[in-house]
C-alpha cells in the first residue's frame, strides 16, 4: 500500500544542512562543486519525496542524509576522482583539502559525526553499517586528517615526536 | 590501568563514551600524555571541521532548491499548469484523502474475504452432508 506522497515542506528545513554535507562529501573533486552538490540535494529531496514513508525507514532527516550518500556513490561509481588536491595556504582551507585526502567512507562518518552533529547510532542508520564500522571509519579519518596538521602543530607537545599516521588494529 | 583503544578515544571526543567509562578514560589521558595530545588534536579538528563548513548554512539557497521547484519537478507531479499555480493547489489542499489506491485494495481485499468465507461455508456443509 503506498502512503500519499510528502510536500517538499517536509524536507525545506533539511537543505542547508544537506548541502552543506554534500559539499563536505564533494571537496574539490569537481570543476563546479557547488553546482554538482546542489543537484545531489535537488536529487535526494525528489527521491524522498516520492518514496514510500513507513515509519521503519527512519526519520526525513535521516532518510534524506541516506538518499545522499547513495546518490554521491552512484556519483563516484560513474566519474571517479582523478583531479589533483590543490594546496593552500589558508588554514580554513587547509582542513578542507585535508578532508579531500580521506577515503570516501570515512569521510561520510567524519562528516555525518562531527560537521551534521548526528550519534554514531543514527550514522550507522544512515550508512547502513554497524556502530562499531562507524567508529572505525571515525578513527580512520581522523588519522588521516592528522598528518600534516600533526607536523604543522608538532610545536604544542615539545619532547614528544608527532605520531605517524598508522592504523591500529582494533579488537 | 586497561589500555584505552583508539576507538574509545575517538568515541570519547564524540560524546559516546558510557558515563561510568569517562573517569577511566579520563584517569588513562592524564597518564598518557601522547593520547591526550591526540584528543586535544583530534578535538581541534572537530573545530575547525565545524567552523570550515558552518557558513554554507546561512547562504541563500540557489533557485533549484527553492520550494516551489521542489514542488513541481517530481517526475509523477501532473503536467501543465504553472509553477504558481501548482504550488497554490498543493496549498490549497493540504491534506487529500486516502489516494484511489488505498480504497481499491481494501474492495479487493473485502471481496477476497466473502469469496473465502463462503468458500468455507460450502466446506463445511458438505462435510455435515457427508455425515448425515
Amino acid at each position: 500500500m503506498r502512503e500519499n506522497r510528502h510536500p517538499a515542506g517536509d524536507f525545506e528545513g533539511h537543505i542547508p544542512a544537506l548541502r552543506r554535507y554534500a559539499r563536505g562529501l564533494i571537496g574539490r573533486d569537481h570543476a563546479d562543486p557547488v553546482a554538482v552538490a546542489d543537484d545531489l540535494v535537488r536529487q535526494a529531496v525528489e527521491r524522498e519525496r516520492l518514496a514510500d514513508r513507513s515509519p521503519w525507514r527512519g526519520t526525513p532527516r535521516l532518510r534524506l542524509f541516506a538518499s545522499l550518500t547513495s546518490l554521491n556513490r552512484t556519483r563516484l561509481r560513474a566519474t571517479p576522482v582523478t583531479s589533483p588536491q590543490p594546496k593552500s595556504p589558508d588554514r580554513s582551507l587547509g582542513v578542507q583539502d585535508a578532508l579531500a585526502r580521506t577515503q570516501i567512507d570515512d569521510r561520510e562518518a567524519l562528516l555525518l559525526v562531527v560537521v551534521e552533529g548526528f550519534s554514531y547510532a543514527q550514522a550507522a542508520l544512515i550508512l547502513g553499517v554497524s556502530r562499531l564500522c562507524v567508529a572505525n571509519r571515525l578513527a580512520r579519518a581522523r588519522q588521516c586528517l592528522s598528518g600534516p596538521q600533526e607536523a604543522a602543530s608538532a610545536g604544542q607537545t615539545p619532547g614528544r615526536p608527532a605520531h605517524p599516521p598508522y592504523l591500529r588494529l582494533v579488537k | 590501568m586497561t589500555h584505552i583503544s583508539e576507538t574509545e578515544l575517538n568515541a570519547y571526543v564524540d560524546g559516546e563514551t558510557f558515563p561510568e567509562r569517562q573517569a577511566v578514560i579520563e584517569a588513562w589521558l592524564a597518564r598518557n600524555h601522547a593520547d591526550a595530545a591526540k584528543v586535544k588534536g583530534w578535538r581541534r579538528q572537530n573545530q575547525m571541521l565545524r567552523a570550515s563548513f558552518g557558513r554554507i548554512l546561512s547562504e541563500p539557497l540557489p533557485p533549484s532548491l527553492a520550494s516551489a521547484a521542489l514542488n513541481t519537478s517530481g517526475a509523477l507531479e501532473p503536467s501543465g499548469g504553472s509553477v504558481a499555480m501548482l504550488s497554490a493547489r498543493a496549498r490549497a489542499a493540504p491534506a487529500p484523502g486516502p489516494p484511489a489506491w488505498d480504497r481499491r485494495d481494501r474492495v479487493a481485499l473485502i471481496a477476497a474475504g466473502s469469496f473465502l468465507a463462503g468458500a468455507g461455508v460450502a466446506c463445511l456443509a458438505g462435510f455435515l452432508a457427508g455425515l448425515h
